[in-house]
C-alpha cells in the first residue's frame, strides 16, 4: 500500500514537474513576444512621431504659400464670396452643369475633357 | 550496556519516539504549508504588482510631452535621433570599414575617418552625431563589428519660426529656457504632471490656444508691413475675448528655436509681453470706458476743445485740431488729447486711479509664458498726471495687457485672465471678471465701430467682417523728450463687432512716411491697413460669417466701380 502510494507520489511529482517546464518554458516564450511586440510598438510610435514631425514641417503655412503663389492662381478670399445656405438657391445655374449617367460613369472626368 | 535503560517496558519508549516523530512531522507541516501558502500568495495575488513595483524603480524618464495647437498641428516634438559611434580595437578590417562606412553616409571624411579609427589604443569614437533613421538602419546592415548606435532624444520644432515666441525654446539638455516649454519644466510642473500616462509610457501633448494658420496670417502680414514701412520692428496678437485664449501672437524680430546655438538678442524676445509700451491714443478707450461707467458723460456729451488745456504749466493740444466743441463720438473719432484729458478730470483723480486698478492695470499681467513685465504707471498721482494719462502719455502697458482690458470693455464688460493654452468656456467662466457694465461695453461698441466706418480707422473697414477699432500713434521718448519723428503706431480694434469675439492689435514701431502714405506716419495710414489685411485673411479661418449692412452693400457697389488698387 505504501509503495504504490510512494509510487503515485513520484509520478505525480515527474508529471508536475514536467508540467511546470513546460508551462515556463511557454510563458518564456509569451514573455519574449510580448518585449518583441512592446519593442515593436515604441519603434512605431517613434516612427508615427518623426512622420507627424515631417508632416507639419511639409504643411507650415509658409512653404505651402510659397508654393500655391508659384502654382495657383489664388486670392485671398473676400467676405462677399462666402454665400449661407438659404442664399445658395438662387446661385445655381438654371440647367444641370452634369448629368450623371447620361455621357458615361464618371462625370468628373468629362468636365476634365471639356476644359482641355 | 551501561546505558541500556533501567526500565523493562519498551512500549513507553516507543510510544513517545512516536509522538516525537509526529510532533516533528506536524512542524514540517506547518513550516512547509507556511512557505506554500506565501509562495501561493507572492506568485498567484500579488505577483502582478510585485512586478509593476520592480519595473517602477527602473522605469525611464516620461518623455516631454509634444507642443500642439488647437487644431492639433505638431509645433513641437521628441524625436528619437540616433549616433553612430566604433569601437575601433574591435573592427578587423579598418580599410575595408571606412569604404562602407563613405559609401554609405556620403558626407563622411574618408581621410578623417581613416584617422580616428587607426588611433592606437583608442576604445571609442563618434561617426556621426544625430544621424536619421535611413542612415542609421543602413550603416546597422552593414554588419561591421565594432560600429553601432546610441539614441538620443532631440526636440525639434517643425514650424519653425512661427508661433516662436509662443513655444520658446529648449537648451541641450531638454530643459525649457523660454515661453511654454519654460512653463512645462517650472510653474507648469503639474499641467505636465497631468499629461503623462505612466503605464504606457507616453504623455499627451500640450494643446495651445494658438492657431498656426492665424499665427502665420498675422507673422506675414506684420513682416510684410514692416519692410513696406521700413518700421524697425513689429508685433500683433490676435485674442479671444470671451473666453482669453491667445490665438496668435507674433513679436518681429523673432527667431527660430531649431537654432543649433541659442545666442538670440535683446530685439528677439517677445515684445508683446516682455515690453512695455505707450499705446497712445488707444489708451484713451480705457478714459472713455471709464466715464461711461462712472455716468460722468454718455454719448451725446459735449466738450469744448477750441483751446489748449492748461494745467500749470503744461498745454495739452490736440493732433487732429478741430478747435471747436466736439461731442463724445467726435473725440473718440477725432482722438482729441483735449477732450479725453477733460472727461478723466470730471472722474477725478481717485476714481481714475481706482478704475485702472479695477481692470488690473496696477498690477503685472502673468500668463504661461515667463516673460511679462509690470505697467509703467505715473510716479506720482497728480491733475496733470490724470489729465496725460487720459490719452495714454506716461502709461506704458505690455501690449497683451493693453489687449486683454479693451478686449473686457467690449466683451459686455467680462475681462478673462488670457492664456496660451487651450480653454473651454465653462473653465474661462470661472476666471472672468465683470469690469464695466453691460451699457458702457454697448456704448464702447458703438464707439469702434464708428471710428471705423468714418474715423482714424477706416482702412481697417473689411466689408462683411464689422471691424471696429481704434488707432494710437505714440511718440517714442527719446533721451527723456517725446520724439516727432521716432513713432510707434498701433491698432486695437475687434470683430465682428455686433457680437465681439476677436481683438486684434498691430503695432509698428518707428514706421516712416512713404510717397504711398502721402507723407504720412500716423497709425492710420500703416497700422490700420495692415491690421485690415490681416482680419480679411483670417475671419474666414475663424469662422467669422460676413454680413452686410446697407453701408456696406453702397461701399461695395462704389468699390465694383472704380477698381481699387491692390496694395
Amino acid at each position: 500500500m505504501h509503495k504504490f502510494f510512494n509510487a503515485c507520489l513520484v509520478i505525480a511529482a515527474l508529471v508536475s514537474a514536467f508540467f511546470l517546464y513546460s508551462l515556463e518554458h511557454s510563458t518564456r516564450g509569451l514573455e519574449r513576444q510580448i518585449a518583441k511586440l512592446k519593442n515593436g510598438i515604441m519603434d512605431e510610435r517613434e516612427t508615427i512621431k518623426v512622420l507627424g514631425a515631417e508632416w507639419s514641417s511639409l504643411t507650415r503655412p509658409d512653404r505651402l504659400q510659397k508654393l500655391a503663389q508659384e502654382n495657383l492662381k489664388l486670392r485671398t478670399v473676400s467676405a462677399s464670396q462666402f454665400v449661407t445656405e438659404s442664399e445658395l438657391a438662387a446661385r445655381v445655374p438654371a440647367e444641370p452643369v452634369l448629368l450623371v449617367n447620361e455621357k458615361s460613369k464618371d462625370p468628373i472626368a468629362d468636365i476634365l475633357k471639356e476644359m482641355q | 550496556m551501561a546505558f541500556e535503560p533501567a526500565s523493562k517496558s519498551d512500549a513507553p519508549a516507543t510510544l513517545a519516539g512516536q509522538n516525537r516523530i509526529r510532533l516533528i512531522g506536524i512542524c514540517f507541516t506547518i513550516a512547509f504549508l507556511a512557505i506554500a501558502v506565501q509562495l501561493g500568495n507572492l506568485t498567484i495575488l500579488k505577483g502582478l504588482t510585485v512586478e509593476d513595483d520592480a519595473l517602477a524603480q527602473h522605469q525611464p524618464r516620461l518623455p516631454r510631452p509634444d507642443i500642439v495647437d488647437r487644431n492639433g498641428v505638431v509645433i513641437a516634438t521628441d524625436i528619437a535621433v540616433a549616433s553612430l559611434y566604433a569601437d575601433p580595437r574591435k573592427i578587423i578590417d579598418i580599410d575595408d570599414a571606412v569604404e562602407s562606412l563613405t559609401a554609405t553616409i556620403p558626407d563622411l571624411d574618408a581621410k578623417a575617418l581613416r584617422a580616428k579609427l587607426t588611433q592606437p589604443g583608442r576604445a571609442f569614437a563618434w561617426l556621426k552625431r544625430q544621424v536619421s533613421p535611413e542612415e542609421r538602419d543602413a550603416v546597422y546592415n552593414l554588419g561591421i563589428p565594432g560600429v553601432g548606435y546610441v539614441n538620443e532624444r532631440k526636440r525639434v520644432y517643425p514650424m519653425g519660426r512661427i508661433a516662436a515666441h509662443t513655444v520658446g525654446y529648449v537648451d541641450v539638455d531638454s530643459k525649457g529656457i523660454a515661453g511654454i516649454e519654460k512653463y512645462l519644466d517650472d510653474q507648469g510642473a503639474l499641467y505636465t504632471a497631468s499629461l503623462a500616462e505612466p503605464s504606457t509610457q507616453t504623455t499627451m501633448s500640450a494643446k495651445l490656444s494658438t492657431d498656426i494658420r492665424v499665427q502665420y496670417a498675422l507673422t506675414d502680414e506684420v513682416s510684410k508691413a514692416i519692410a513696406k514701412f521700413r518700421a524697425a520692428a513689429g508685433g500683433g496678437i490676435v485674442l479671444d475675448i470671451t473666453t482669453g485664449e491667445i490665438v496668435a501672437l507674433c513679436s518681429l524680430p523673432d527667431f527660430n528655436p531649431n537654432q543649433e546655438e541659442k545666442n538670440f538678442t535683446k530685439q528677439q524676445a517677445n515684445m508683446m509681453t516682455s515690453g512695455v509700451f505707450e499705446l497712445g491714443s488707444v489708451i484713451k478707450a480705457i478714459t472713455f470706458a471709464m466715464a461711461f461707467d462712472y455716468g460722468v458723460t454718455d454719448l451725446n456729451g459735449r466738450y469744448d476743445a477750441r483751446f489748449p488745456l492748461v494745467i500749470g504749466n503744461a498745454r495739452i493740444n490736440d493732433y487732429h485740431a478741430e478747435r471747436r466743441v466736439l461731442t463724445v463720438p467726435e473725440i473718440f473719432k477725432f482722438s482729441s488729447n483735449i477732450g479725453s484729458a477733460k472727461m478723466a478730470l470730471d472722474v477725478g483723480m481717485e476714481g481714475h486711479q481706482e478704475f485702472l486698478r479695477r481692470v488690473g492695470l496696477f498690477d503685472r499681467l502673468t500668463t504661461e509664458v515667463p516673460e511679462s513685465a509690470k505697467p509703467l504707471l505715473p510716479r506720482h498721482w497728480s491733475k496733470l498726471a490724470t489729465a496725460t494719462a487720459a490719452f495714454g502719455h506716461g502709461f506704458a502697458v505690455q501690449p497683451l495687457q493693453g489687449i486683454s482690458v479693451i478686449g473686457g470693455l467690449l466683451n459686455n464688460g467680462i475681462m478673462t485672465q488670457p492664456t496660451f493654452l487651450q480653454r473651454d468656456v465653462v473653465e474661462a467662466d470661472v476666471l472672468a471678471k465683470r469690469i464695466v457694465k453691460p451699457e458702457t461695453s454697448e456704448k464702447m461698441r458703438y464707439l469702434f465701430r464708428l471710428n471705423v466706418e468714418e474715423g482714424t480707422a477706416s482702412k481697417a473697414d473689411v466689408l462683411g467682417y464689422r471691424v471696429g477699432g481704434k488707432t494710437g500713434t505714440a511718440e517714442k521718448v527719446v533721451g527723456g523728450r517725446y520724439s516727432k519723428e521716432k513713432l510707434l503706431n498701433s491698432f486695437i480694434g475687434a470683430f465682428p463687432m455686433d457680437n465681439p469675439r476677436y481683438a486684434i492689435i498691430v503695432m509698428l514701431d518707428e514706421p516712416k512716411a512713404s510717397p504711398e502714405t502721402y507723407g504720412f506716419a500716423t497709425a492710420g495710414w500703416n497700422a490700420v491697413p495692415t491690421a485690415g489685411k490681416i482680419i480679411e485673411r483670417i475671419a474666414p479661418l475663424l469662422g467669422v460669417i460676413p454680413k452686410f449692412t446697407e453701408k456696406d452693400l453702397e461701399k461695395l457697389a462704389k468699390l465694383a466701380k472704380t477698381p481699387a488698387k491692390d496694395g
